[in-house]
């Protein structure tokens, strides 16, 4: 039966959002909380891929074709998984309150000046309207996918291959590259 | 009734697109390496065909084998009858003909174009690609996002690919006159450096829908082609970048490589000469690390192959 290895990993992912965030590291002694809140979005950037990995393994992964209703089928079946899998997720699942305050000290550096006045009209060109922030929503179809600044991006933690940022407007989303699925977003990210 | 015949052909040869492909500009030198470039294409509309149907004519001078394709390869949606409008019916003599089409990723194509085997990206939002026994490798980049991996990945590229002619290209221009988007500062200040290091002789992008041909900067030949379905009139401002602009049109590139020279020959939809020239390749051919390009010095453009 191929729901079960999912299955594992929807129990998994849910017993693992039940973890304290900030326990601090070996008994008594603080932790850095920087790295901590990226040490927890990693975890949870990495349980979303087991799950992402999983639904791939039961409707079977997206491979070059040259019917491109294959790849628009296999995306769909992937997204209908993926969101089936996590019909409970809810914002904020991966950008927890600790986890969007350290994401807008790694971004409004980088936001200030020419180079932040550059990095802001990148975000405004070509931004797309009428984007649903709402966690398993489909990227809209036809959509442009806005550039997202070289400079903010290399001050976010790398994300695997099956997710990407995307600024829109002043918003981030977290998407799942494969399965264009909206997967979590951060509301007034930048400034 | 013969001024009204007059006008009618007058008329007529307004408005339909040029067939004639009879102002090449390139030399046709043996074993040359022989491509196309077109950028912004995928509106499936008239502007669109009527540059595939010059590429055809044109082809038929120039044996291109390969076509690469600066980006916004599919707008408004990527359903399978996207691709067909915009991508397998204006295209079908070409591919057809064998021609292979490498694309890239612009900012209004989903990123599982990839998928897509006619587009030889390998299912790769950036790849690199040799043609056979020619000395040339070129670079597609993801200039949408540029992340900490595609930089390394584009670092060790390039660092491998020894004495061949190195062509990057992405959607988002890193020089551009362009009022509505102009220069990709953001993206030019973390490719740039990269280019600069492994010896990039010849950078193309898209993204603004007008031609422009950049002065060469620090050694590397930058080229805009992103008018192939879509135009942008007026918006190519006079700036000291430009060494050849043109924005009143739609337009596609030739390119031949042979030896250290680079011919190139820009034309319209209405098969005129937009521009041409030949860059030539000086200074060392292997990369050194921390240092130099391959420095490009553009020349006058080449006279036309002598008729047998």
């Amino acid at each position: 039966m191929t729901t079960k290895p999912l299955a594992a990993v929807v129990v998994w992912v849910s017993v693992f959002s039940a973890v304290p965030l900030f326990a601090t590291q070996r008994g008594n002694v603080p932790a850095n909380p920087d790295a901590l809140t990226q040490q927890d979005f990693k975890k949870r950037v990495d349980a979303y891929v087991a799950l992402h990995n999983a639904a791939v393994k039961d409707v079977g992964t997206l491979k070059p074709t040259s019917d491109p209703a294959e790849i628009k089928q296999g995306q769909n079946a992937l997204a209908q998984r993926i969101a089936a899998a996590r019909a409970d997720a809810k914002p904020g699942d991966l950008f927890t309150p600790e986890i969007k305050t350290r994401f807008r000290e790694l971004l409004a550096p980088h936001l200030k000046g020419e180079d932040g006045r550059d990095a802001k009209a990148i975000v405004k060109d070509d931004a797309p309207v009428a984007v649903p922030f709402k966690v398993n929503a489909v990227y809209p179809e036809g959509k442009s996918l806005p550039t997202v600044p070289a400079q903010l991006l290399v001050n976010l933690p790398t994300l695997p291959k099956e997710l990407e940022y995307r600024i829109i407007e002043k918003h981030l989303i977290l998407r799942d590259t494969e399965a264009n699925l909206i997967v979590d977003y951060m509301l007034n990210a930048i400034p | 009734m013969r001024r009204l015949l007059v006008s009618t052909v007058l008329l007529l040869a307004a408005t339909m697109p040029a067939t004639q492909a009879d102002d090449l500009r390139l030399p046709l030198k043996k074993d040359s390496v022989r491509f196309a470039v077109i950028g912004d294409t995928g509106t499936g509309d008239s502007h669109q065909r009527d540059v595939a149907h010059q590429l055809d004519a044109w082809r038929q001078k120039f044996p291109f084998t390969f076509v690469v394709m600066m980006g916004d390869n599919l707008y408004g949606g990527d359903s399978p009858k996207d691709y067909q409008r915009e991508f397998e019916v204006p295209y079908k003599t070409l591919l057809d003909g064998g021609v292979k089409f490498y694309a890239s990723l612009g900012n209004h194509d989903n990123p599982n174009e990839r998928l897509y085997k006619p587009f030889n990206m390998n299912g790769e939002r950036y790849y690199s690609f040799k043609p056979e026994r020619a000395s040339v490798r070129f670079f597609a980049l993801d200039s949408n996002y540029i992340d900490d991996k595609q930089l390394d990945w584009l670092d060790q590229q390039l660092a491998e690919s020894g004495s061949d002619w190195k062509i990057c290209f992405f959607h988002h221009p890193p020089y551009s006159s362009g009022e509505t988007h102009g220069s990709a500062v953001l993206q030019r200040e973390k490719l740039e450096p990269m280019f600069v290091k492994h010896g990039v002789n010849v950078v193309l992008s898209g993204h603004e829908h007008f031609y422009e041909r950049i002065k060469p900067q620090k050694g590397i030949q930058y080229f805009i082609l992103g008018n192939s379905a879509k135009v942008r009139r007026g918006d190519l401002l006079k700036t000291d970048l430009t060494e050849k602009g043109w924005d009143q049109g739609y337009s596609f590139m030739l390119v031949e490589i042979a030896g250290d020279d680079l011919y190139f020959q820009t034309i319209s939809d209405r098969a005129t000469t937009i521009d041409g020239g030949v860059i030539h390749r000086v200074g060392k051919t292997e990369p050194t690390p921390g240092r130099s390009a391959q420095p490009v010095q553009p020349g006058p453009a080449p006279k036309p192959p002598v008729k047998p």
